[in-house]
């Protein structure tokens, strides 16, 4: 198992968004995060980067706590966030070495994955140019590159598909099972219910803090086979049958 | 607050606005700087009064220094719509009552205006029964003349503010500056009556252009966002010389040419932070531009200076000041979520940092020391001065920046 997350609780502050969250990915598994608006995607997801420090239970990345090995803990995790972020001094070039530094990569090997990449994401002439002055759609291909060229054993992807292009979109999806066919986990959160539907070998629906439902998609039609056979009608059912209960 | 109510709208951003500007205002008129700007006035005002005196009968370049000074002055003061960027979304449904927010905007804009006028006025007005020779009645027409061509002038502006009455650029500058400069060049040597005329026939067409316009016109959006924060950029500009503005991001320069000193300067390690920070400060413009001016400072007021001990005290006081403002940046990518996630110790990131300040402050100390002997060469000079620099180096970056960067990092 390459993420395990037994009983967290945590938030940002005393009052936890995360009520006892359960669920894993394993080697070789692209595991979809989903729910509404502030059911608790993103602090799960700054949970496991380290952003957050858990209230209860744990998390463990490659079998490693962050608490008990903060460095081998950090090794594994490519991270993809929802709002690219980067360093407004660094050209393209600074930015995608500073990575391999950071990670410890062996750079010849690394450039070499990181030019295919950018000639996929059209980007190889941007090399000297600063990407925090980028579009968003293109900055977010910048976040792809810079988490895709790692190799890394884990994945976090958050919500990656706004403002990307479609082409783009379609050339992220394969790079997310190029990783998977090679052994590495995948954790996506994601609206775009069709896509993680198609790429998707599990679904964690998270609700109000908590893990709703989980398991395959053929899981979840028997869960509720009265919602319809899509991902998208068994979330709709979901969601509205809480905001039934909840008025 | 109901969002067609654009009375109360311009009134609420105005007591805002005015509530920033006295915040900083405070900030800037420290006690110390009253105090610097009470004897620099009193010597203004001194000159000012001894040179009226050899002015007794006017002179022949009076009008002309006047035109200069009036025409210049009716520029001070520009419109304030207090226009903000999300206002081209949530105030395009009620476009066609903007009349009566820009009204606002306009009226206060005048005012703040018109107390210019008047101040530069009343500096003025002794100059203009000496050098130009002119009757106190002659003076108050001139001043009548200046709010109505700053009322002509600032109408202008609000010209531009729709598209139906948008001038091209250099209709608006003739505009602007043609209305002053006519009008005082009459009243200054013609007569101040037939200048008035002039000011008000001016005012009463900018007016009546509005009037026909103001209440159909369509805004041009992008145009008063964009004029808007230039307006405030100056003032962040101006309050920057003096405090800290948080509003006023410091830019990033790309400076191609200074790429290969990067390089050199983070070398062969494989220290990720030593590139962020050498590319960090060498393109922040603040932080590079902190080090460049204090570097030149030092070294020009060194080339004056010819007292040993004092040349020793302002080189290692520029060292000093350099390094102090810039352990800060230690902390400038905390905001940036990569810096967390990097499986890099904090113990690495110090290193990295003082590695590059090391290199920073030791060029500053060598061009510094450098220009001080060359300037007053002798041996015992070289010796001195870089003894004491290098003790100062040893000192800050071995013992002071591990101190406070450890406490940063805490």
């Amino acid at each position: 198992m390459s993420i395990e997350i037994e009983h967290l609780v945590g938030g940002y502050s005393q009052v936890p968004v995360l009520k006892d969250v359960n669920f894993s990915v394993a080697d070789g598994e692209v595991v979809g995060l989903i729910g509404l608006n502030g059911a608790g995607k993103s602090t799960t997801i700054n949970h496991i980067i380290g952003l957050l420090t858990p209230q209860r239970g744990h998390i463990r990345v490659g079998g490693v706590e962050l608490i008990n090995d903060a460095q081998a803990y950090k090794q594994q995790i490519a991270y993809i966030p929802e709002m690219p972020v980067l360093y407004d001094e660094l050209t393209l070039e600074e930015t995608l070495t500073l990575t391999m530094m950071a990670y410890g990569l062996d750079e010849q090997a690394t450039w070499k994955r990181a030019h295919e990449l950018l000639k996929k994401f059209r980007l190889d002439n941007k090399l000297n140019w600063f990407p925090a002055n980028f579009s968003k759609g293109m900055k977010q291909k910048v976040m792809i590159v810079n988490a895709f060229m790692t190799e890394a054993p884990v994945f976090i992807i958050d919500e990656p598909f706004l403002g990307l292009d479609p082409v783009a979109v379609h050339d992220l999806l394969t790079l997310i099972e190029d990783a998977k066919s090679r052994g590495a986990s995948v954790l996506m959160s994601t609206h775009v219910l069709a896509n993680a539907e198609k790429y998707c070998d599990r679904f964690v629906l998270l609700h109000d803090g908590q893990v709703r439902v989980a398991g395959t998609l053929p899981e979840l039609q028997a869960a509720f086979p009265e919602a319809g056979d899509s991902l998208e009608d068994i979330y709709l059912t979901l969601a509205n049958g809480e905001r039934d209960a909840n008025d | 607050m109901p969002m067609t109510d654009l009375n109360r709208l311009f009134a609420h951003r105005l007591s805002r606005h005015i509530g920033f500007l006295l915040k900083y205002l405070r900030l800037v008129f420290t006690d110390h700087f009253v105090i610097a700007l009470f004897f620099f006035c009193g010597a203004l005002g001194y000159a000012y009064q001894s040179g009226l005196k050899t002015l007794i009968n006017g002179v022949w370049w009076g009008p002309a220094l006047t035109l200069f000074v009036l025409t210049l002055t009716s520029q001070l003061g520009r419109l304030a719509t207090l226009i903000e960027p999300a206002d081209t979304v949530f105030l395009l449904p009620a476009e066609t009552k903007m009349h009566a927010y820009l009204r606002h905007a306009r009226n206060y804009s005048f005012l703040m205006g018109s107390l210019m006028q008047g101040a530069v006025w009343l500096v003025l007005l002794p100059f203009l029964a000496q050098g130009d020779q002119l009757s106190f009645t002659a003076a108050l027409l001139i001043l009548i003349s200046q709010l109505l061509v700053k009322f002509s002038v600032i109408n202008g502006h609000v010209r531009q503010a729709m598209l139906q009455t948008r001038q091209r650029r250099v209709q608006q500058l003739l505009w602007s500056w043609g209305v002053p400069v006519v009008t005082f060049t009459v009243a200054l040597w013609v007569t101040p009556w037939l200048g008035l005329v002039l000011a008000v026939v001016s005012a009463g067409w900018s007016q009546y252009q509005l009037g026909q316009h103001w209440q159909k016109g369509q805004l041009a959006w992008h145009q008063l966002v964009n004029d808007e924060a230039a307006r405030m950029m100056t003032l962040y500009r101006f309050f920057n010389l003096f405090t800290d503005v948080p509003q006023l991001a410091s830019q990033v320069h790309r400076r191609r040419y200074l790429d290969p000193v990067w390089r050199l300067m983070s070398g062969k390690s494989r220290n990720p932070y030593r590139l962020l920070f050498t590319r960090g400060l060498g393109r922040d413009g603040d932080a590079f531009g902190l080090v460049i001016r204090l570097t030149v400072i030092g070294m020009l007021l060194l080339v004056f200076i010819h007292n040993q001990w004092l040349s020793l005290l302002i080189m290692l006081l520029a060292v000093y000041l350099i390094g102090f403002q810039l352990l800060p940046f230690y902390r400038q990518y905390e905001g940036n979520v990569f810096t967390h996630l990097y499986p890099i110790s904090v113990q690495s990131r110090l290193q990295a940092f003082r590695h590059v300040l090391t290199i920073i402050l030791t060029g500053t100390a060598l061009a510094l020391v450098v220009v001080d002997v060359v300037v007053n060469w002798s041996w015992q000079r070289l010796g001195i001065d870089s003894l004491a620099l290098a003790l100062e180096l040893v000192i800050f970056i071995g013992w002071y920046s591990q101190l406070r960067l450890k406490k940063m990092a805490s």
